[in-house]
Parts: C-alpha cells; structure tokens; sequence
C-alpha cells in the first residue's frame, strides 16, 4: 500500500511539472503580450515606449531565468505579481477562489436536493409515468445551455421584478444573508444542470444495485420496500455519485466563467478568461499551476480510496 | 422541479415577449420617412420623438444641489495606477492640469467646450513653443501616509510629466512635450519639441499626464498600493474584475459657481461590467445610475420599462466612426482609384439603419468641424465628393481603369469591441465589396490584437475594419496632423502615409500663427477627400442615460463608455435616489 | 432483411424515448443535407424593402415565418442552413476526439510499459489544464474558424476518452482468452480487432452519442465568448450568443428558435445516448 501511495504521489508531483512547463510555454506562443493588450485606443506608444514598458514587466529576459525565477518563486508559495494589476497573484487567486468554491458548494447543494429524491423515485419507479417524466426534464435540464438561461434570467428579473442578485462578494461566515442573496439565483442555474447529471447517475446507480444478490436475499426475507431501498441500496448507490460529484467538482471551478461573467461574480473561471486575454502571463500560469493542483491532489484521494476499497488495484 | 420551472418560465416569457415589440414596429413602419434632403439625420419616426422628448439641451435642475447620496456607474478599470495604464476613471482620483467643463449650469458647453481649471489657473503662451502655466495655490494630495496632506506644487507637475509621459498611455499627448522647468513654487514652464499656439488645449482631461505624488510612486507597492492624488475623490476599496468604491475627498480644492464644495455625493461605486445585458438589467434594477449605451436597439429596450430615464443625446464629434484602414504600402490599396473605388460601393445609408436604425451622420477623413462645417445641415455628400456617394457602376469602372476587371481578394479583418457593431459592419461592408466584384474573406481577431493593430502596432495584410485615429476636443494637430504627417510612427500615423503634397499642406498649416488656418484645414479636407487615404462612412451620436434621481451634467467631448467618467465630481443626486451604504464595495 | 427490421421494431418497443430520439436526429440529418432545398431563401441574403433598406428584425410573418435578423437575412432559411454547421461540427469533432481517444487508449492499454506511462501523464496533464485556457490558447493561436472550434473540441474529448477505452482494454485483457490467442501466436493487431475492439465500441459509441450535444452546446458558449465561427456563416451557436443575446427583449425570437433547435437536438443526443447504453450494457440485457 505504501509503495502505491508513493507512486501516485510521485506521478502527481511529475504532472504538476509537465504543466508548469506546458503552460509556461504555452502562454508566450500566444500572440501579442501583456504591454500590447493593454493599449487603449486612444493610445498611440512608440516602439521603444513598448520595449521599456516590457522590461519593466521582466519580459525581455531569456526564456529559462524567466522561468526559473518563477518556478522557485512557486514551490515557495509566490506566485508572483500580475502583469495588469501589479498585485500578488496569490491575494487575487485565494479571493476569487472563495467566491468559487462558495458557488461550486452551493451549486452542489442545490443539486443534490433536486436530484436525488428524483433520482431515488425515477429508479424505484422505473418504466413507469413518472419514471419517464423525471429522465425527461432531467435530459431537457442539460439541454439547454446555462449560459442562456443565465440571460434569460438576469434580463427577465431585472424587467419584472427590477432586482438582480446584489454585486460585491461577501464570504458566508461574514454576512451569510448576503451571500446567499448574492450567490442563489446563479447557483439554481448551475445546480440544475448538475442536477440533470446527477440525477441520472443515481438513477442508474440504484438500478444496478437494487439488481446485486444481497437485495434480493433481503427481499426474500420479507424485509419492507422501503427498508430494502434506504438500509441496503442506497448507501452503495452514493458511491458513484460522489465519485461524479468529485468530477464535477473540479469542472466548476472552471468551467462557471460565462454564469460569472453575466451576474459579475468574479471567480476563477473569469479570473482565467481574462488573464488569457489580456495576456497576465504570471496570473495565467499561477491560475492554472493551482487549478492542477486541485485536479492532481483530488484524483490522487480518489485512486487511493478506490485502492482502499478494491485491493486488487493496488497490486497492478 | 427547478429546471422544469425555469425552462418553462424563459420559454413562455420569451414567447410573450416576442409579439409585443411587433406591434410597435410595424406601428413605426407606418410612419413617412423623413424628407430631409441628402442624408444627415434622414430620421424615421422614433428620432423625431428622441428629437422632442430628450432635448440636446439637458434641462437645468430645478433645486440646488443636494449632498449625499452614492453614484453608481459601470467601467472597466483593470489598475487603479496611472503608471500601469490609463482609464478615465483615474480623473476622480488624480487631476489633469485643466479639464472639460461639463456641469449643467454650463449650456454654453453644448456648442461651444469650456475648460474647467482645476490644477492649473491660468497660462499663456510665450512663444508657440513655450508655455507658461500658473498652478492653483493650496492644494492638497490625499490626507493618506505616505504623502500626508501636504501641499501640491510644480515640482510635482514636473515629476510627474516626467514620469508619465513615456508611457504608452499619454505618449500622444505628451509627445509635444520636449522639457519642463519649474519657474516657481507654482509656476511651471513647458518646452514644446514643436510649436503648437493651441497647446493649453493638450493638457485638458485624462489624456494627459496626471499629477502623481513622488512619495507614493517610491513606496513600496508604488501607485497600485498608494493610491493617492489630489483628486475628488479617495480610492477605498478596488476588487479587481468587480469594481471599485472611492469616497469623497474632505478637502478637495474645487467649488462649484455658487461657492459650494465639490463633489457633492459621498462615494461613487463603480461596476466593471462586460456584457450589455448585465448592465442593462443593472440599470433597471436601479443599481445603476448613469451608464452609456452604444445602439439605439439597446436604447429603444430601456425606454419601454424605465420611462422616466433621462437621456444624453449628442452628435458625435468624430469618436465612434466606422471606417476600414488600408495597407496602403502595397497594391492595390496604393493606387488612389482603388480607394475612391472601394469607398464608393459602400451606401452609407445601409449602413446607418442597419448600425443604428439612421440616426447617424456622414463622416469624412477628419471631423467636420475642424474643416469648417459647423452646421449639421452642412454634413451632406455635396461636401464631400463623389468619392462617398454609392455608385457601384462607377466603382466597377474605376476598379476597370486599375486594372482589376475582375476585382481581386481582400482579407478584412475586425474584432468585437464594446461600444462598437463591427459584426454587422463588417458583413455589410463585405457584401457591398462583394457587389463590384471583390471577393474579401471576414478574419476574426481576438480584441486585444485588434486593438494593437488599429494602434498601429502590429501590421495587417489587407484591411481593417476600426474607428479612425482620434484625437481628444477639437485640436487639428490631435485629429489631423499627427495622423497624416509623414514624419511620424506607424502607432501614431496608422496607416503609414506618406504624401509629400500633403505634407507640405500640414507644414505650411503648422507654420502659420493661425490667420490663415482655417483655410489651410478646408484645403487639406478637399485633399484628403480626393485620395481617401482611409475609408470612413458613419458616425453615431452618443447616449448617456441617466435615472431621474440623478443630475449630472455633461458635454459633447465625453464620448463612448467610460470617458468623462469625472463628471461623478459635479453630479449630485435627489432624495428618491435608493439610499446605500459605503463602508465596502459589497454592499 | 424483414428480421432486421423487427429487431429494430422489437428494440423501440423497449426503448421508446431512444427510438424518438433517433427519429428526431434522422430528421436532423435529412434537412441539413437537404438544406439547399428546404430553405426558401439564400441565408446570406439582406432582404431589402422599398426603400432599398434592410428589412431588420421582423418578427415572425407569412413573409419570414421565423422572422428576420439585425442585417435583413431571413432567420428560418439560416436555421435551416445552421443545422448542416451544427451537424459538422457535433460529427467532426466527436469523430476526430474519439478516434484520436481510441487509438491512444488503445495503446496505452495494451502494450502497458513506458508507452502507456508516457502516454498517461500527457493525457494527465491535458486534463490538468482547464479547458478555457486550452480553448482560448489555441483559437488565439490558430486564428478562430470552423476548423479550430472543431479541433479545440476535439482536443476536450480525446483526453477522457482515452481513459474509458485504456480501462477497458485493462479490463478486457484480465480474461484469459486474450493469453490462449497469444499462446497461439495471433498478431496484437489481431487480438485487438477481434476482442477488444467489440468491447470498447459500446462505451465510446454512449460517450460519442452525448458529446455530439455537448458539441453543439460549446460552440454556442464560445461564441458568447467571442470565440465562434466568424460570420457570417449561420451556426445555432452563434445566432443564439450573437444576435440572439443582444436583442433579447427586443427581438426575442432570434433567441427563442435557435435556442429551441439546440435543446431539441441536444435532447435527442442525450437520450439516445440513454438508450444505448441501456441496450448495449450487457448485463441489463438479461433482465
């Protein structure tokens, strides 16, 4: 067990290291650079105007001391200063991703209440009316684009009810009234396309349990409906969804950008939007450098609590 | 059910939705077009209400100011540090020398600019190309370590010219600036690398360098995290990506004409929106009080559901054009039948109603005004030639003459770019090329390349779909001689003109004392009409909105969204304004 | 022949959203070859009226039954023309990400060894990278045209593919078929052909059916983002994001039918994914 917790951890570090490459370079393959993106239009600089300008941002020393410096700065926690703001891109990440975990949270709480009675009952009714109706809207859940109904909503609230979710993030624990109000309505509308997913994963995870042997053994002993679904099936069914759950994770901290974008609700994924745009390269490479590291340090539980719970993985 | 309601909500409201606005188009359908000769303001009925509702003229308030009260407005401000890039909002913090005046007890401002002295008090000219400006006597920066309070003076103006006017932010407007020299305490003087008798206009309005503390620029953080200036108002809070909330500086040296100080409101909140229909609904919602809208779509949407909305409406001096730039350097855009060709298959009428349902006027190579045009009535195709009519025939035949029978290929490139409806320019503009004879292909760029290009920074092949260089108020040297004289860079001469005729018309322009200038400016107008160095065709005026708690003043040079955001100092807001807090940015 | 078409008579008896849903992408299929013929006018076409003018943003009449869009062009002809774009990317896309995904899980997981570890960490380390930046870095790199948006697509479904079809093959080679064909001498591609490659159609042809609506839909989000096929090509996507978005109080139909289009096909993909996987799972079969 040990040597398999090793391995994983050794692989995971090695994939930290390809990314800080892969996007290091990445970035400075793209076109133009952070001094050129900022021009306004009504700017008009010389040549040697940009060139001092990107000195001052250190872009025109050679490729490895660039990285170098950044690297070492990294390991130690520094991630450097952004290129357009010229804060740490540390104070800016740790903010922005208390907004988003706060929304990839409530987005998941939301689901989880739609989903999973719906889930249970699609499953435990299956093939019938109700069955049907439920995998229907759950489909349609995920049909349409969220980034629309986020329009639509923001639009219609704002002509029918003249309010939309207050800007300006405040954290839970310091004004939770707040940031419920601030963050519910976007948290419905992305909660309802995870619902769609979730949904249907406990829908077939229950399924496939309520199918397995030692259902029917407590089936034949007479033990209530009811008490078959909620003691036995239900808790190996969870195991599953939580895995997908972990998946879906990891796609919320990125993948909220044009839900953001629309209720001004600045988290990482408009953090990363921006950053690429204008070309921050320091923001771009400490964004993603601590988005894999999410990713690399949540596969590596989810490895080693599936090799916990099946041991015949660990012995590959 | 979640889903369920949402889907079946946004489907069944859209529905309703969908018919309602038919009733009213087809009603505006109805109506006789205009029937004003040529084409300026050629306006269908829903202008001529615009027209009589919203008079060009702002009403004057009927109270004096009141204080209090916190303004909300949408920007985008990616650092609040004049050394990092400039942004109008910047001018609530930090002062020019002078300013556009803008409040509303000020008509006069609609036709004629005025200036507000802030820093500065007084100038005058010693020589074309020296300057004398006399600074405002007890001023003070922010009372904020580490700066303190203390008093500004002309060591600061000079430190900061210094320091700023090399960054590509002020480079046009300080590019006249070859020396300063501090006479006195409150005295400086300017040495112009070139003579210029209307200098004292250079220095108006966020364009120019602003006036930075040394002290906060060698702290540790410099600007970014010492935010301070002698402006009206203190940066408190700034979230980058959601906004920003300065409060009101005590101590601000400026009054307004009946004595009282400035600014009246507590605090301003400003919202860095990026997509219209956040800031729409924003506005709707009452969260925001002024904001800038860029089409008469947008417009006709909010008048329906915020009908005692107050709107700004003003013919644009030349900001906001739709033109296409040429790579001028190669065939065939360098001969000058190519380009009378290719200006004359575009219909300019097409193209306002489909930017802006009409309401747009013709634009020629530089503003009208500064050719002598003052009238809206004279911004007619007689006044511009031949070379802005639409007459495909002739084009084909000219385009025949140069030797291209057949036409040839054309790559034009554009960009989304907020303010502006390039999408749609561009797919008219390649249709009407398309009809005599030149098949051009649409490239998409990103915004930010685009914007290098159009700042001349980075090359195009072809074309370029982008507004025409600007030049800040009525100055020809902004607007004209620095945009066509040979002598200077691709980043501020876009396109890389080189025509010795008409650099000896700029020179012999710059040369005079000014008797004769106006008609040197007509005679490079009819010079550059001819050649079409640039093709331009529209421009639309500008809207501001406000809501009607809110009287801000405002003039014909605070153009698309953002500029002129320091009209925040002079605004002031009624009592039926929504109360706020201030203490943070969340409210 | 009559009995393949009882099976499938038999198989949407068992399954009638799947069969629906097949319906509803057969149909799909059909207008947008049929596109030419089916549309009643030129897409690209500005409508112009008396005035010689663009008629703009007409709401749905006998005349434009969709309605018209900001430049005068009619707005069904450009849904019509819109589903052969939607249908090349969603095809193209998922065709080149699942055969790119294939073939590297393929020999990831049967030759195992330092292929696979190689092969593993730069699948890891595509999935480590957020799918924005990637998006993003390679329109700006490439340029932004029908071909990168399919491509960027591409690159989003190889990864996660390459680890169903790798688990798969993993799983497959525990049988002990696979060691009796190589005891008797049977070529690797042989043995993949016949034994894994069955094994490893049904799971990629459930993740292809849904990815074909995911397509669509991320063509749609990229052009909110400015990102989409450039005009003025019709795509759903972008009359959705584009026009759609900016004059949704206005003009709400230019919204409403593109939107409906992509749910309706996005829908028919989802559930057909459904289906077959319920078919196709082997041990539902049985029940």
């Amino acid at each position: 067990m040990r040597t398999y917790v090793v391995r994983r951890a050794l692989n995971g570090l090695l994939v930290l290291w390809l990314v800080s490459i892969v996007i290091f370079s990445l970035v400075r393959i793209l076109p133009g650079d952070a001094v050129i993106m900022q021009l306004d239009q009504a700017a008009a600089p010389t040549p040697e105007i940009l060139s001092r300008a990107r000195q001052e941002l250190g872009l025109e020393r050679p490729f490895l001391a660039q990285y170098r410096t950044w690297i070492t700065g990294a390991v130690h926690g520094d991630l450097g200063r952004s290129l357009i703001t010229r804060r740490p891109v540390m104070n800016e990440l740790l903010k922005r991703i208390n907004l988003t975990s706060h929304l990839a949270v409530m987005s998941i709480v939301v689901a989880m209440l739609i989903a999973l009675p719906i889930g249970v009952l699609s499953a435990v009714k299956q093939d019938t009316a109700s069955d049907y109706i439920a995998r229907f809207f759950a489909v349609l859940g995920l049909s349409l684009p969220d980034f629309w109904l986020a329009t639509v909503v923001i639009t219609f609230l704002a002509i029918w009810v003249q309010w939309i979710p207050p800007i300006g993030f405040a954290p839970l624990w310091e004004d939770p009234a707040r940031c419920l109000g601030q963050l519910l309505i976007p948290a419905l509308i992305i909660g309802a396309r995870l619902a769609a997913v979730s949904m249907r994963m406990t829908r077939s995870s229950l399924l496939e349990v309520l199918r397995q042997d030692y259902i029917r053994t407590a089936r034949a002993k007479g033990t209530r409906e009811q008490a078959v679904i909620v003691r036995h099936a239900l808790k190996n069914a969870f195991i599953p969804v939580v895995t997908v759950i972990g998946q879906q994770f990891s796609v919320l901290l990125g993948g909220t950008v044009i839900v953001e974008f629309i209720f001004l609700q600045p988290g990482v994924g408009s953090l990363m939007l921006d950053a690429v745009l204008l070309r921050d390269y320091t923001l771009i490479q400490g964004a993603v450098l601590f988005f894999a590291t999410v990713i690399v340090v949540t596969n590596l539980f989810v490895d080693l609590s599936y090799a916990w719970l099946d041991p015949r993985i660990r012995y590959r | 059910m979640k889903t369920v309601l949402s889907s079946l909500t946004g489907t069944i409201a859209l529905i309703t939705f969908a018919w309602y606005p038919s009733a009213a188009a087809a009603q505006e359908k109805s109506a006789t077009p205009g029937d004003a000769p040529g084409f300026a303001y050629a306006a269908p009925a829903f202008i001529k209400e615009l027209d009589s509702r919203y008079p060009a003229q702002p009403p004057v308030p009927p109270s004096p100011p009141r204080y209090g009260g916190v303004l909300h407005f949408p920007a985008t401000v990616r650092a609040f540090d004049p050394t990092a890039g400039y942004r109008p909002e910047l001018a609530l913090v930090w002062d020019t020398l002078t300013e556009w005046e803008a409040t509303w007890y000020f008509p006069e401002v609609q036709r004629t600019p005025m200036i507000r002295k802030t820093l500065a008090t007084s100038w005058e000219m010693v020589n074309p190309s020296t300057w004398i400006f006399k600074l405002r006597q007890g001023v003070k920066f922010h009372n904020r370590p580490p700066v303190n309070g203390r008093e500004m003076t002309a060591e600061d103006v000079k430190y900061s010219y210094e320091l700023l006017k090399d960054k590509a932010q002020y480079s046009t407007r300080a590019a006249l600036v070859k020396t300063i020299h501090v006479v006195d305490r409150y005295t400086v003087k300017f040495e112009l690398s070139m003579p210029d008798p209307k200098f004292y206009l250079n220095v108006v309005d966020s364009l120019s360098p602003v006036i930075v503390p040394r002290e906060a620029v060698e702290a540790p953080g410099g600007l970014a995290e010492n935010p301070i200036g002698t402006g009206a108002f203190m940066l408190k809070e700034f979230a980058p990506g959601e906004g920003a909330l300065l409060v009101r500086n005590p101590n601000y040296y400026l009054k307004d004409q009946d004595g009282r100080q400035l600014p009246y409101v507590d605090a301003v909140r400003l919202f860095f929106t990026k997509d219209p229909a956040t800031d729409t609904a924003l506005f709707r919602a009452r969260q925001l009080d002024v904001s800038r809208i860029s089409t008469l779509d947008v417009l006709y949407a909010l008048m329906k559901t915020v009908p005692d909305m107050q709107l700004y409406r003003v013919p644009s001096f030349g900001w906001g054009d739709y033109g296409v730039s040429m790579a001028l350097d190669k065939a065939p855009y360098s001969d000058v039948r190519v380009r009378q060709a290719l200006s004359m298959a575009i219909n300019r009428e097409i193209v306002a109603e489909v930017i802006n349902r009409g309401d747009a006027a013709l634009y020629g190579p530089f503003p009208w005004a500064l050719a002598g045009y003052t009238k809206r009535t004279d911004y007619t195709y007689a006044n511009l030639g031949p070379n802005y009519e639409y007459s495909p025939k002739k084009a084909k035949e000219l385009l025949a003459a140069a030797g291209y029978p057949s036409g040839f290929d054309m790559e034009l490139e554009w960009a989304e770019f907020q303010g502006w409806t390039f999408n749609e320019f561009v797919q008219l503009v390649a249709r009407f090329f398309g009809d005599v004879g030149i098949r051009v292909k649409l490239k998409q760029l990103e915004t930010s390349t685009w914007i290098a290009k159009a700042a001349g920074v980075q090359p195009f092949p072809h074309t370029l779909a982008a507004f025409s260089p600007i030049g800040a108020g009525p100055s020809f040297m902004d607007w004209v001689y620095l945009r066509y004289h040979s002598s200077f860079p691709r980043t501020i001469n876009r396109e890389g003109i080189t025509d010795p005729k008409l650099d000896d018309l700029l020179t012999t322009w710059r040369l005079d004392p000014g008797e004769k200038r106006p008609a040197i400016q007509r005679a490079i107008w009819d010079h550059l009409r001819k050649n079409v160095y640039r093709i331009t065709t529209i421009v639309p005026p500008h809207y501001r909105i406000t809501q009607a708690y809110v009287h801000a003043g405002a003039n014909p040079y605070c153009w698309f969204p953002g500029y002129c955001s320091y009209e925040a100092k002079t605004a002031w807001m009624t009592e039926k304004a929504p109360s706020r807090k201030f203490e943070k940015f969340a409210q | 022949m009559r009995d393949a078409w009882a099976e499938v008579w038999l198989l949407a008896r068992r399954k009638p959203l799947g069969a629906v849903s097949a319906m509803i992408i057969l149909g799909l299929v059909v207008v947008a070859v049929l596109a030419p013929v089916l549309a009643p006018r030129d897409p690209y076409l500005f409508n112009l009226n008396e005035r010689g003018l663009p008629i703009r943003m007409q709401a749905p009449t006998t005349t434009f039954p969709f309605g018209t869009d900001p430049l005068g062009r009619d707005v069904l002809s450009r849904i019509i023309y819109g589903a052969r774009i939607s249908l090349i990317v969603g095809l193209a896309s998922v065709l080149i990400g699942t055969l790119l995904g294939t073939v590297l899980g393929l020999v990831s997981g049967y030759w195992e060894g330092g292929l696979d570890q190689i092969i593993q960490r730069g699948v890891d380390t595509t999935m480590a990278i957020p799918g924005i930046v990637l998006a993003l870095a390679v329109m700006s790199i490439l340029g932004q045209s029908l071909t990168n948006i399919i491509l960027v697509i591409a690159l989003v479904i190889a990864p996660g593919t390459s680890r169903v079809v790798r688990g798969t093959v993993l799983a497959v080679k525990q049988h002990t078929f696979i060691d009796a064909a190589q005891a008797l001498g049977a070529s690797p591609w042989r043995i993949v052909a016949r034994h894994v490659l069955p094994n490893v159609f049904a799971p990629i042809l459930v993740i292809a059916t849904v990815w074909l609506g995911n397509a669509i839909v991320i063509e749609a989000a990229l052009s909110f983002l400015g990102l989409g096929t450039p005009p003025p090509t019709p795509t759903w996507g972008a009359m959705l994001s584009g026009e759609g978005r900016r004059n949704l109080e206005t003009a709400p139909y230019l919204a409403i039918f593109p939107g409906v289009a992509i749910s309706i096909v996005v829908l028919a993909f989802n559930m057909l994914g459904d289906a077959l996987r319920d078919l196709l799972d082997p041990r539902l079969r049985s029940r």
